[in-house]
């Protein structure tokens, strides 16, 4: 294994959390998930000899991640609405399901959260989850392509579009409007 | 007790899902994956093979219409042939330069805008160099025998009346092709004008499109 390869393995494993999570935001069932992941992590591996060490890696990672996510999202019959959870066991929403009210509570507000993400286009699906990501406006900014108060304003509208969302019953997802609290 | 979920709850939700995406591990990042990189093709690989192809055969109408004007100078019909294939050849070759140079600058990590922004010019150009290519054939399938029959009189005079009928055909094929283009723009035919204009981009670019649609509304909110 040469130093370059060495070099990336180390950083795509430190930063493997933004593929798993961008492939999480547009693609839904294990094998879509893989495989969008597994494209991620090809075309990270091609751009890596151009990466800049003076940058920061996790901007120019989440780029990549999200340039390629959005192509994915559109080949995959133009991002047609996925199927329900259920047919998904897989997926991570539906993981340690048992009787206790507790866990089914935590399993509805990440079903909610899917029901959100799947709501918005793929470039409100960016700023979504670099939100939920706690990233600066100025890194969002810079992933995205456009100025910080324009970021500011976007996320502003999304977030009102997602009260509201969430204030509708069955707007965002499966009557997310009351669940059992306390997750 | 129930409750409604807030905007910050989803927050909350999020740490869940990311910490479930790693204890899943369904997504392998192991090294063996990149051995198969060199296997996958990239998307605009065929388009640029493409107009490279199309870059070769500009060249080769260049020669032909090189040697028809120089050959047979003498021969109006000839000599004009001779300059329309060179012109014909230097637009190809323009054009498919113009899209292989746009190929170069797709590069995924550029910020998402910016590039959604070059997918639409890469688009805007090979649907300009697929038009360049192939439209004037209704005029051009006509030049080899027109060519052969000029020869074959071997004099500076026109072409017969019958050969003119020919080009004449062609002529009214590029207006009706033309009009017809300019009918699928008119409002309720957006469907098929998307679908020629997909027809014209090819397969690589019919993606790019569906993202730039998405690129407008976004850069418009």
């Amino acid at each position: 294994m040469d130093s370059q390869q060495t070099r990336f393995t180390a950083l795509l494993q430190a930063h493997r959390g933004i593929v798993l999570k961008v492939a999480a935001t547009y693609a839904r069932g294990l094998h879509d998930r893989q495989d969008l992941a597994q494209e991620i992590t090809v075309q990270l591996w091609r751009a890596f000899p151009r990466y800049e060490p003076t940058r920061i890696f996790s901007t120019w990672m989440y780029r990549i991640a999200l340039n390629v996510a959005i192509s994915h999202l559109r080949s995959t019959a133009q991002g047609e609405r996925t199927s329900s959870l259920d047919e998904h066991p897989e997926d991570p929403a539906a993981m340690h399901v048992d009787d206790c009210t507790a866990q089914l509570a935590v399993n509805q507000r990440v079903r909610t959260l899917y029901a959100v993400i799947e709501r918005h286009s793929p470039l409100d699906r960016a700023l979504l989850m670099l939100w939920l990501e706690e990233r600066s406006q100025r890194e969002i900014a810079e992933i995205i392509g456009i100025s910080e108060s324009n970021v500011a304003t976007k996320l502003n509208r999304l977030k009102q579009r997602i009260r509201e969302q969430l204030a509708t019953p069955n707007q965002a997802g499966q009557n997310p409007s009351h669940i059992p609290h306390g997750a | 007790m129930t409750s409604t979920i807030e905007i910050d709850d989803l927050k909350q939700a999020w740490q869940t899902l990311s910490t479930r995406l790693e204890q899943q591990s369904a997504v392998q990042l192991e090294l063996l994956q990149l051995a198969r990189v060199d296997k996958l093709k990239s998307s605009l690989r065929p388009l640029f093979w493409g107009q490279l192809m199309q870059l070769l055969f500009g060249f080769a109408m260049i020669l032909a219409g090189v040697w028809l004007w120089t050959t047979f100078s003498t021969l109006t019909p000839v000599l004009v042939m001779g300059i329309i294939m060179h012109l014909y050849g230097v637009a190809t070759i323009i054009t498919s330069c113009i899209v292989m140079a746009r190929i170069t600058l797709i590069d995924r990590s550029l910020p998402v805008l910016e590039l959604q922004q070059r997918l639409l010019h890469l688009r805007k150009a090979s649907i300009v160099s697929s038009a360049v290519a192939g439209l004037p054939w209704w005029l051009l399938w006509m030049l080899p025998p027109a060519v052969l029959i000029a020869l074959a009189q071997n004099s500076g005079q026109g072409l017969p009346l019958g050969v003119w009928s020919w080009f004449a055909f062609g002529g009214v094929g590029l207006l009706g092709t033309w009009c017809f283009h300019r009918w699928s723009q008119r409002p309720g035919r957006e469907d098929l004008a998307k679908r020629l204009h997909d027809l014209a981009a090819g397969n690589s670019l019919r993606k790019a499109q569906a993202e730039l649609d998405a690129l407008k509304a976004f850069a418009q909110e």
